[in-house]
């Protein structure tokens, strides 16, 4: 008998060993401070929140500390970025959006996490309302891209005169990050092509909640590709002489050319069909000649592979900063690794498609989200976050507007958006 | 192909050894090579309920008495309405080749088989990943899954035998190969191969033998996956534990590794006719998973551990056991900072996924033998325990899963018309869930959060599992027999059907 009550003891002990005895999740602490801008310096934030994101998790901690700039969280160790979005009030003027971010901070121990913060200008400029980088699909299924084209917008109340204005692409691939040498990306962005809008200086107004369109070829693509677009009607179109017979591109003389300023292919210039570039609008004062015998430089940087690492060397051109009026960084969720340009300038990335080589992604563009209405005037987000301002993967304008071919298996657009989500009713 | 001719191969190198044994026989009754006799007298179920016990390599020679040789074809297929886990999908169906032999000579026994499965598991969903219950929660996973084809080819034997006044040594290697893939996108090829090794050495005490066995088991699987439509390419995930993933490398990664080992001891003592019996034992396994993409990069491991111990008593014609289990699964996810280039420097390693669970049961079965005849009744209760968890700050989700499960199965055995040997089988096996928990999951929502929720409502669902089966075979000269299998299978969830399973094969036995 006590056998059996040895027997039944020892199979119902682990009945009463039922206790929590989970182990704690790994955390540490860390302080997030905001080091505001010069001119702010002093004044209590009005709202203050803190986003921080775990690059391996995908998980969010958002910490509103009104009238802080600094906030204490615990979190696992890991990959961070971390995001600070603001409001102050400088004595007796309006309330200005404070923004700050780094991105890439590995935390494994108890630290003190600095942004630096800047404050958000309202752009005078045009700014870049849709960027359709991905093309189209022949009937055969091959890829067809000669239908590229940017869309600008004039967000502000007043005419602005598009001459002058750059259209710049990133030298660098928001999904490839190395160890640049020298590191410049706080006060200018790398670029490999500038192409400008020609015009004397009020040769091309653009109204009030007015567009500009801006092709790669300006024709009406459907003769060669019935999946495509008519782009004849564009504003502008960018033309390169191609040193190449297997790649050269087609000038419709009726569509005014952008002045190429450089641009790293001797054969045409096309947009990153994936979208792993950084494409922005920039004012330089100074003029091509100057600015190009002025901004040329070489980065340096180390290749490593597990065979080892290589030494290679990128050219192009550095653009200050305080020249870019708007910048769009583009990646996918996937193989996205960094902002090629300043948190000041574009504190996200938008997309097409949410991996590599996504065939959906054709047939889609990245249009700027609406914002209100000023009377009859459209008002578009522009918080210098691209992530937030834009609509990923969405039909194009253009294609809404021409009801033509939204995929590869011929279906057409019905409906007619502002910014590819909002209906054109609104 | 070169597989199956392989395996069948080995099939016939082992029932060609073991037709050449009947002569050696010295165990069992005189007739023991009587088919009637090798039928009644050699049976699994007797031993299954001993089975952690009996699976010591130096102990094979007590598992039975006679000598047996199977050899089985057929077609098995079980059908879940609702899936048990998403991650196995709603059942298998294959056809399948089967050889086993077990061989008393002297004082050795001597144990092969050779098995060649081909077929499907059904609507796989949350995982293009082989093995789930092995390697939970570290899958590789889009939200579409299906039918997965799948090839199994497994072989092995043993050997144990006796030296020396009393002492005893047993050895045994397994080998089991599987590919899983899928003809549609997406397009999973899953290769795994696990070996299994163990040793054992032990020594007689009166009618006792006590054993001490080793073991250890290599894994490897290789997984990729491929979209071959024009329309697009589903996004691919690696998933991390209770419906979370690798968010930072989500849709690359779609050719991993995995690779582990599992190594143990054991204790175990057994009698040769009646009295107690029982074993303790301590497995641990550790894999991790590598993103061949990524130049291997090291994305998760895990460290499992497993304590067993069995207590039981038999006689000729009853056996009881108790069983106690308990284990621990700790997942890692690796941290990797900035790569620079293609190399992710890795910076941390996070234990956020935890699993404990154990399981408690009463197992028995009385058996009444003649020579012409053989019933079992058998019976079981259980109480298990598993709580799942993922921890990492924001997320903190528990999934608790506790039940009882119960059953009874009956099988009569006897030889009737002459040449003709009868048997019918019957079992009934209940679960009902115990105390259940899934939180955490507030304002979460996705495919794969989805079917976590799907697999803990099953969890919480009474489930019933209804078996029937007949055979019947025909006894020819020499101690063979040949005959047909038919079972069915009733799967209960929530007091519906939730799906059926049959079975029909040819054995040959001797």
């Amino acid at each position: 008998m006590k056998y059996i009550r040895l027997l039944i003891l020892l199979f119902t002990l682990p009945l009463l060993s039922c206790s929590d005895d989970v182990p704690a999740a790994s955390s540490v602490d860390i302080k997030i401070v905001v080091e505001l801008p010069e001119q702010f310096s002093g004044h209590a934030a009005e709202s203050s929140t803190f986003h921080i994101t775990n690059l391996s998790t995908g998980n969010t901690i958002d910490i509103t500390r009104n009238g802080s700039y600094a906030a204490t969280v615990s979190v696992s160790p890991g990959l961070y970025t971390i995001r600070y979005d603001g409001t102050a009030t400088l004595d007796g003027a309006p309330e200005v959006a404070i923004h700050a971010s780094v991105s890439s901070v590995t935390i494994s121990a108890p630290t003190t996490v600095s942004l630096p913060a800047y404050a958000t200008v309202e752009t005078d400029d045009l700014i870049i309302s849709e960027i359709f980088f991905t093309g189209t699909l022949q009937t055969s299924g091959n890829s067809y891209n000669g239908d590229q084209y940017f869309k600008l917008y004039n967000n502000t109340d007043h005419v602005i005169y598009a001459d002058g204005l750059v259209i710049f692409e990133s030298l660098f691939l928001t999904t490839e990050k190395f160890n640049y040498e020298p590191n410049i990306i706080n006060s200018a962005v790398s670029v490999d092509a500038l192409y400008a809008i020609p015009g004397s200086g009020k040769n091309y107004p653009v109204a009030p909640g007015e567009s500009l369109l801006i092709a790669d070829i300006a024709i009406d693509h459907r003769t060669i590709n019935p999946n495509s677009l008519d782009l004849s009607h564009a504003d502008f179109e960018w033309y390169d002489v191609s040193t190449s017979p297997m790649y050269t591109d087609i000038d419709n003389p009726a569509v005014p050319n952008l002045d190429k300023w450089y641009c790293y292919t001797q054969t045409i210039w096309q947009l990153h069909d994936r979208g792993f570039k950084a494409y922005g609008l920039a004012r330089i004062p100074e003029g091509k000649d100057a600015f190009m015998a002025a901004h040329y430089y070489t980065v340096d940087y180390e290749n490593i592979t597990v065979a080892g690492a290589f030494p290679m060397t990128k050219r192009g051109y550095w653009l200050p900063n305080d020249m870019v009026v708007d910048v769009v960084n583009l990646s996918i969720e996937s193989n996205y690794q960094w902002n090629v340009t300043d948190p000041s300038l574009d504190s996200g990335y938008t997309y097409c498609g949410t991996i590599n080589n996504d065939k959906t992604r054709y047939f889609h563009s990245v249009r700027r989200k609406f914002l209100a209405k000023d009377g009859d005037r459209i008002v578009l987000a522009d918080t210098n976050n691209s992530g937030d301002d834009f609509n990923p993967f969405v039909v194009p304008s253009e294609i809404e507007l021409q009801k033509s071919v939204t995929d590869i298996s011929g279906a057409t657009a019905s409906t007619v958006t502002i910014d590819g989500i909002t209906p054109a009713e609104q | 192909m070169k597989r199956i001719v392989t395996a069948l191969g080995i099939a016939a190198t082992i029932t060609l050894g073991a037709h050449g044994a009947p002569k050696n026989i010295t165990s069992g009754a005189p007739d023991a090579k009587s088919g009637v006799v090798r039928a009644i007298a050699f049976d699994t179920a007797y031993t299954a309920i001993a089975g952690a016990t009996l699976a010591n390599p130096a102990l094979s020679p007590l598992r039975h008495t006679v000598s047996n040789t199977d050899i089985a074809a057929g077609y098995r297929r079980v059908h879940y309405d609702t899936a048990p886990s998403s991650a196995s999908g709603h059942g298998t169906g294959y056809g399948f080749f089967e050889a086993s032999t077990y061989i008393l000579t002297g004082n050795a026994a001597i144990t092969g088989h050779a098995e060649y499965h081909n077929g499907k598991v059904y609507d796989v969903q949350a995982s293009e990943t082989t093995d789930a219950s092995i390697l939970y929660p570290y899958f590789t996973a889009d939200e579409i899954g299906g039918d997965m084809s799948r090839e199994v080819y497994s072989f092995g034997g043993s050997y144990a035998s006796g030296f020396g006044a009393g002492w005893l040594y047993g050895a045994s290697i397994d080998y089991t190969a599987v590919q899983d893939w899928r003809q549609v996108d997406p397009r999973p090829k899953n290769s795994v191969g696990r070996l299994n090794l163990a040793g054992a050495f032990g020594r007689k005490f009166g009618s006792y033998s006590l054993a001490l066995g080793l073991d250890a088991l290599k894994y490897s699987q290789s997984n990729s996956i491929k979209f071959v439509s024009e329309l697009g390419a589903g996004k691919v995930y690696h998933l991390t534990g209770l419906g979370t993933d690798y968010k930072r490398f989500a849709g690359t990664g779609l050719s991993s590794n995995y690779s582990g080992w599992r190594y143990g001891a054991d204790i175990s003592l057994y009698p040769a006719t009646e009295g107690v019996f029982g074993m303790a034992s301590y497995h641990r396994f550790t894999f991790d998973k590598q993103l061949n993409d990524l130049n291997r990069l090291p994305v998760n491991r895990a460290a499992h551990t497993d304590w067993t111990v069995q207590a039981g008593w038999r006689t000729d014609n009853i056996i009881v056991s108790l069983t106690w289990g308990r284990s621990r699964r700790t997942g890692f996810d690796n941290i990797f900072g900035d790569p620079v280039g293609q190399v992710y420097p890795e910076i941390a390693s996070i234990a956020s996924y935890f699993m404990r669970s154990w399981h408690t049961g009463l197992s028995g079965l009385w058996r009444s033998q003649g020579t012409r005849h053989r019933l079992d009744l058998g019976g079981h209760i259980d109480f298990s325990h598993r709580l799942d968890c993922y921890i990492s700050a924001p997320v903190d989700r528990r999934m608790r899963a506790d039940a009882i499960s119960y059953g009874i199965e009956a099988t009569w055995v006897w030889q009737c018309a002459g040449e003709w040997l009868l048997s019918l089988k019957g079992a009934a096996d209940m679960v009902s869930p115990a105390k259940c928990s899934l939180t955490g999951l507030a304002g979460a929502d996705g495919y794969f959060t989805d079917m976590l929720r799907a697999d803990y409502a099953y969890l919480t669902h009474s489930r019933a599992l209804y078996t029937a089966r007949a055979g019947i075979d025909r006894l020819l000269p020499h101690g063979r027999t040949i005959g047909l299998r038919l079972s069915g299978v009733l799967p209960v969830c929530a007091g519906d059907s939730n799906g059926n399973g049959f079975e029909a094969s040819a054995v040959f036995s001797f």
